[in-house]
């Protein structure tokens, strides 16, 4: 007997993003899902960026990692509220982890959630996490081939950061091929070139996420009358 | 390493379609993978056959369609393969194309033995 499905085999993590989502949209808390292969940066990006968040924003993080809590300890430091996932051995996360981690959160108390996944840029794409936008970050060590070489990622990214632009100089990286390889796979999403060594370029960063914010963040209390 | 979840996935979307069909032994699945997906048959299927291990799905045979990224312009309406980008359209030149394949991950049929 054959039978006929068309189903995707990711429908159960698809499942469990959309909970995801619609206990983020009922607690209007932003989640950016923040991608990139292991030693880009991340975790220094983060340390850049949360500091300049506050106290406009309350800023919390889902850390993940295959392994150790070095870098939740590293955002810990930032004095925001961290839970470390470990997803021993897998290579990404999935959305059922990051329901975990948010359980742990109290998101009455966050208007932003940080989801670093695990440093990889193949897998990580293809698990919707339930997040509201997928955040890339690149490194110019890394090289301007790598969005022609992993175009689900890049086709799906909301905003690239391009990262250790203080490294250029000492790299082949070609900007013109980067450029044009990122937009054969996404028109729109707009890139940051920063170092989070000298701290150039952060500012524009840290605006696009407090413009993803906006939208969800609670009417002011001081303009109500109730 | 994402092929061992994205296995043990279609081991569970298996059993559940065994099930749903009085049940049986599987005795293949049909599987569409899509370019951009960057799964590696090989290790999917080496995975699945070590999931399958003592449950009615060991032995079923995994037959892989592979999907070429694809695109389609929504301007001229131009439909062309897209490996490395699909922007913008290479006849017309307009950046309102839009993906129809290549991100395929999808279970498509189930054999059982009765």
């Amino acid at each position: 007997m054959k039978i006929k499905v068309l189903e995707s085999i990711l429908a159960g993590n698809a499942r469990a993003a959309e909970e995801v989502r619609e206990l983020l949209a009922a607690e209007r808390v932003t989640a950016l899902n923040l991608i990139s292969g292991p030693g880009a940066g991340k975790t220094s990006l983060l340390e850049q960026v949360v500091p300049r968040l506050q106290p406009g924003l309350r800023v919390g993080v889902l850390e993940g990692d295959i392994a150790t809590t070095r870098d939740g300890e590293r955002v810990g430091k930032l004095g925001v509220p961290v839970v470390q996932l470990l997803t021993n051995g897998g290579c990404h996360l999935e959305a059922a982890l990051v329901a975990r981690g948010l359980a742990e959160l109290d998101l009455d108390s966050l208007d932003l959630v940080f989801i670093e996944n695990v440093g990889n840029i193949a897998c990580p794409a293809e698990f919707d996490l339930g997040e509201m936008a997928k955040v890339g970050l690149l490194s110019v060590a890394e090289g301007h081939d790598k969005p022609a070489k992993y175009p689900l990622l890049f086709s799906e990214l909301s905003a690239l950061v391009l990262g250790k632009m203080d490294l250029l100089p000492y790299t082949d990286f070609d900007m013109g091929a980067f450029e044009s390889d990122l937009r054969a796979l996404n028109a729109a999403a707009p890139v940051f070139p920063l170092s989070c060594r000298t701290g150039d370029g952060v500012g524009a960063f840290v605006g696009w996420i407090e413009e993803m914010c906006r939208p969800q963040l609670a009417p002011a209390s001081a303009g109500g009358t109730s | 390493m994402h092929e061992l979840s994205i296995a043990q996935a279609l081991v569970d979307q298996v059993e559940a379609a065994r099930q749903a069909h009085g049940g049986g032994r599987v005795v293949s699945i049909d599987v569409q993978i899509g370019e951009w997906q960057a799964v590696v048959p090989e290790i999917l299927t080496g995975y699945f056959d070590y999931l399958a291990q003592g449950t009615p799905l060991e032995g079923a045979r995994i037959f892989i369609e592979d999907v070429v990224a694809t695109a389609r312009c929504g301007g001229c309406g131009l439909v062309f393969e897209s490996h490395a980008g699909y922007l913008p359209c290479p006849s017309c030149g307009s950046v309102a194309c839009s993906v129809v394949a290549g991100k395929e991950l999808h279970l498509t049929g189930v054999e059982l033995d009765d």
